[in-house]
């Protein structure tokens, strides 16, 4: 027992098995498929319809089967075929009734290869001069990141092997002058269908009509998704290829090489440079290169592909590629694990090491100021760092003053220098190596406000105190310049520090007094 | 170049040339196209036909007429146009020159 169904071919009723249904309508639909470029390619498909009509009516079966179909398949060809027995030659679109075109995709075009076919292969696709795409590829290597891009580019796009696909390359072209082309035909085949309402014999046509125009409007919503889609398409390959750029730039660059945009120079974060000071030793900054480049390196990989994939229907990736990239992905995350957790261990302990040094002093007053420098203005309390290229090394601001009352008769000034460590040995010596400068000169205490951690010292929140002791009696004059510098410096009238500046303090039994305060 | 290429070059325009030819001794739908050439063994396939003349009629090289059928689905029969009978008139000098040029070469070849 099978299940039959009713169809309706070229205007006559057939009872057919619903899997030689099946088959009928693959075959057709193969055909259809075929000439889906051309013009009349409905029209091909309702005569070939007509005359499987024709055909099977000759046969007077009761019910087609699915031999009924093969044998029907066989006489009338798969449209493959027709070309053999036509034309076979896809350079012959001369012929004034051919308006037959392949569609275009993209290959490596290995024939006018200089590296691997990948310009001139872009070149054909976009139908311009390889050597406009070669130049934009040197200067894309020499900016950075061209050669990763290059190389991805080379994974995915296949090369052109079979006389088709060097043909498809050279295809038709995929541009809004087409696929407004292509509507346009759309369109046509709605308003013919209209049209031949009016003509005798088509009448049985007229059921097909709401179809056709669903089908219309149908087709045209998908022209506009693949519209958006390619849009799409375009805005993730400039993030991807941005995106490449700036890793390469910001993993192994130097701020000599920097990005210009609307005039400003943007200077990548120069990562390689901090690395070493955030780790101790080249083994970890290294590793978290490598773990860095696998764990950003490898979604924007995937981008990139999927736009191209998008923009110029290049074949999925395969299941072993995406387990070759979900893998070195999580080896990434691994790498980053295990290197975050070792650098986080060499900061758990914290020490110091701090001296106090007698300051001989002929007068009674004291002026304490702050050394001009390049790095840091002295208009902020915050901390900041600074990368040095010259002194390649850190500087940071960490740097404060507090001022209490001396022990003995004699200005005194306590250095305290603070680190961490991965054990408290270990901070001690690193809170040992912090390098910082002052100058004593005549009555005058001038401060560096920051400090340097040299190349090869690892960044472990190194801190100065400083803490300035006034004996009793004697004066301290505060500069300008140190308004943000010291810090909760106790005194009669608990004036801010910031407002301390600019007069004479007094130390009297306990604390500072203002002298020349309003 | 590839001999299956010439083959197919060669038969492509001399099909063409058939269907005109066919096409001159009155108005005929594909099924009869069709049987004359199956007859002489221009085609091997059917669906070839469909296409081509698709492509004549595009070119203004065919017109065409439905006519109903008392056995089945309604029928286009195929005549040649006033551009079509002048393509004919054309290919069948060029087809009488190519007849003589190829008899002429062959028989020098072979002397």
């Amino acid at each position: 027992m099978k299940k039959t169904v009713n169809i309706n071919l070229g205007g006559i009723i057939f009872h057919i098995d619903e899997d030689a249904f099946e088959q009928l309508k693959a075959y057709l639909s193969r055909i259809k498929a075929h000439y889906n470029e051309e013009e009349g390619c409905e029209e091909i498909a309702s005569d070939i319809e007509a005359r499987i009509a024709e055909l099977l009516q000759e046969k007077s079966i009761q019910i087609i089967s699915t031999s009924d179909v093969d044998t029907i398949i066989s006489t009338m060809g798969e449209p493959e075929r027709y070309e053999e027995d036509e034309e076979t030659t896809e350079e012959d679109t001369e012929s004034p009734y051919t308006n037959k075109k392949t569609k275009r995709r993209i290959y490596r075009d290995k024939d006018n290869e200089v590296v691997g076919g990948v310009c001139s292969g872009i070149a054909a696709y976009f139908d311009i001069d390889p050597v406009i795409i070669r130049l934009l590829a040197l200067i894309g290597m020499f900016a950075g990141g061209g050669i990763l891009v290059y190389l991805i580019l080379w994974a995915i796009i296949p090369e052109a092997k079979t006389t088709a696909q060097k043909l498809q390359m050279k295809g038709e072209k995929v541009n809004a002058e087409n696929i407004k082309k292509t509507i346009q035909k759309e369109f046509d085949s709605l308003k013919s269908t209209v049209e031949n309402l009016d003509t005798e014999g088509q009448k049985n046509k007229a059921r097909n009509i709401f179809k056709k125009i669903i089908s219309f409007f149908l087709n045209i919503i998908g022209y506009i998704f693949k519209f958006i889609g390619k849009f799409i398409g375009i805005i993730l390959l400039i993030m991807g290829v941005s995106l490449c750029f700036m890793i390469v730039a910001n993993l192994f660059g130097t701020s000599t090489n920097f990005i210009q945009i609307n005039g400003n120079n943007i200077h990548p974060l120069n990562l390689n440079q901090y690395f070493p000071l955030l780790f101790n030793g080249t083994k970890l900054s290294g590793l978290s290169i490598i773990g860095m480049v696998l764990f950003i390196g490898i979604p924007v990989i995937q981008i990139i592909w999927l736009a191209i994939r998008i923009l110029f229907s290049v074949p999925k990736q395969s299941t072993t590629t995406r387990t070759i990239m979900a893998s070195f992905w999580t080896l990434g995350v691994i790498i980053l694990f295990y290197v975050g957790s070792t650098t986080a261990s060499h900061f758990q302990s914290e020490s110091y090491n701090s001296r106090t040094i007698e300051i001989e002093s002929s007068s009674d007053t004291l002026n304490i100021d702050l050394i001009d420098n390049d790095y840091f203005n002295t208009h902020q309390r915050s901390t900041s760092y600074h990368f040095d290229e010259e002194l390649e090394s850190l500087l940071t601001t960490d740097v404060s003053l507090d001022i209490k009352k001396s022990k003995s008769d004699k200005f005194e000034l306590k250095i305290k220098k603070i680190a961490d460590g991965e054990s408290q040995k270990q901070a001690k010596i690193n809170a040992g190596q912090i390098d910082y400068d002052y100058f004593i000169e005549e009555n005058n205490l001038s401060f560096n406000n920051y400090f340097a951690i040299a190349k090869g010292e690892a960044f472990r929140f190194q801190a100065v105190e400083l803490v300035l002791y006034v004996p009793e009696g004697k004066t301290v004059y505060l500069d300008n310049s140190v308004k943000y510098f010291t810090s909760n410096v106790e005194n009669s009238t608990d004036t801010y520090d910031e407002h301390m500046v600019n007069y004479h303090w007094v130390m009297s039994k306990n604390q500072l007094e203002c002298l020349d305060c309003n | 170049m590839k001999i299956e290429n010439t083959k197919a070059q060669m038969r492509k325009g001399v099909l063409e040339f058939c269907i005109l030819s066919i096409l001159k001794k009155g108005e005929a739908y594909p099924s009869d196209i069709i049987a004359q050439l199956k007859k002489s063994k221009m085609i091997v396939v059917e669906g070839t036909i469909y296409p081509l003349l698709t492509r004549l009629k595009n070119g203004a090289i065919l017109e065409y007429r439905w006519e109903e059928s008392k056995s089945g689905p309604p029928r286009k029969y195929y005549s040649l146009s006033t551009k079509g009978e002048d393509l004919l008139i054309g290919l069948d000098e060029t087809w009488n020159e190519l007849v003589e040029a190829v008899k002429l070469t062959t028989q020098k070849s072979s002397i």
